[in-house]
């Protein structure tokens, strides 16, 4: 399975937990959080978008 | 740089609420989860002067939050309070969550009793899971409810904590509504089991309006500690696929869960009058059951007549 992944930037308040529960998708750019790849496999982005605390990340399912 | 602002003082905003469309600051994040879980403790009638009460941990987010409120809850008012892990035997699954904890126990000198499946049965979970073909979580379930209750009541209890959330609620009641068992409803809400059975230790959820991201965002923020990893059979449970489902739901038509809970609040006095005076005492143990056996005696029964037949 893998997943589009996406984060709007306006409504992130930079608590930085999406980097801490999944540091191979997220980081920090210009002090926001950010996806480093669009497209991923890893399944902890599903726990980093539950642990947002102002549903700023969005995640699409992409059958292959 | 611009950051999403508190509605009420315009500080940095923690918490975003999709319901209203609300954005909120630490200081009244904190005051609105707060008032809200004391508002529902003293609504329901939740908590008496002179009450001894169990907490439920299983060192999960839920539990934690419930335990860190009901501390400063129990300090102000003067309840007695105490703690009770029931420790399933599923590898080091509850070990470790007890080892993430344990500090924060001990900073608030609280009680703590562990109680394990091996010890009180004979056997673990995974080892009676070999006996039996039966969903792990229906075992698993029926067993912590009968120790739950068995323990605090030994050990003086007369109020069981839950940290049942407004998510696991509105499973609940989707479950039964899918499993055909609407009755079984009215055995929910936010106090149960008032004048039930005089073994029966009544059972409170204060966090029961309270979302799942609610209750992470406080445990987060406030820096409270809580285990992380979740049951290896969760997966396999129908509850999952629910939970899911609903989440989903409620993405697209936010209030979905509220008005799933707040609509069987509204129907159930008429349901637990269709139910009342139907707790029996079950033969074997002893204990409170709605039948003439509890499900737990069935259980064990089940495993010894399977070994029976094996040797």
């Amino acid at each position: 399975m893998k997943y589009k992944v996406s984060v709007d930037r306006e409504k992130c308040i930079s608590c930085g937990i999406c980097i801490s529960v999944c540091p191979n998708v997220f980081e920090f750019k210009d002090g926001k959080s950010n996806p480093k790849v669009k497209i991923t496999d890893e399944e902890c982005v599903i726990q980093a978008k539950e642990q947002c605390p102002v549903h700023a990340i969005k995640i699409e399912k992409i059958e292959e | 740089m611009k950051y999403l602002k508190c509605w009420i003082c315009g500080k940095k905003a923690i918490y975003y609420n999709p319901q209203n469309k609300k954005a909120l600051c630490d200081f009244h994040f904190k005051r609105y989860f707060d008032n809200k879980v004391f508002k529902t403790i003293t609504k329901y009638k939740m908590i008496n002067k002179d009450d001894r009460i169990a907490v439920a941990l299983s060192g999960e987010k839920d539990s934690m939050v419930l335990l860190s409120l009901l501390l400063r809850f129990t300090k102000k008012y003067g309840q007695k309070l105490f703690v009770i892990t029931i420790d399933e035997g599923i590898g080091n699954y509850r070990k470790n969550a007890i080892n993430k904890i344990k500090s924060f126990l001990e900073e608030n000198k609280v009680e703590h009793y562990i109680f394990s499946y091996k010890k009180e049965f004979g056997y673990s979970l995974p080892e009676m899971l070999k006996y039996i073909k039966e969903p792990p979580c229906r075992i698993c379930g029926v067993l912590r409810r009968y120790l739950l209750n068995k323990k605090s009541r030994e050990l003086g209890a007369t109020k069981l904590a839950t940290g049942h959330n407004l998510n696991d609620e509105a499973e609940s009641i989707l479950l039964n509504i899918f499993r055909g068992k609407i009755t079984e409803n009215a055995k929910l809400g936010p106090i149960t089991g008032i004048n039930f059975h005089k073994k029966f230790v009544p059972r409170i959820k204060p966090l029961y309006f309270m979302r799942v991201k609610e209750i992470l965002t406080y445990a987060n923020q406030f820096n409270i500690p809580y285990s992380k990893t979740k049951c290896e059979y969760m997966k396999l449970a129908f509850r999952y696929k629910i939970r899911k489902f609903i989440e989903e739901l409620d993405k697209e038509y936010p209030g979905t869960l509220d008005k799933i809970v707040n609509g069987n609040l509204e129907v159930i006095s008429y349901l637990r009058k269709g139910i009342k005076g139907k707790v029996k005492t079950c033969k074997i143990c002893g204990e409170p059951t709605s039948n003439n056996i509890c499900q737990t005696c069935q259980i064990l029964e089940k495993i010894e007549k399977f070994k029976f037949t094996k040797d």
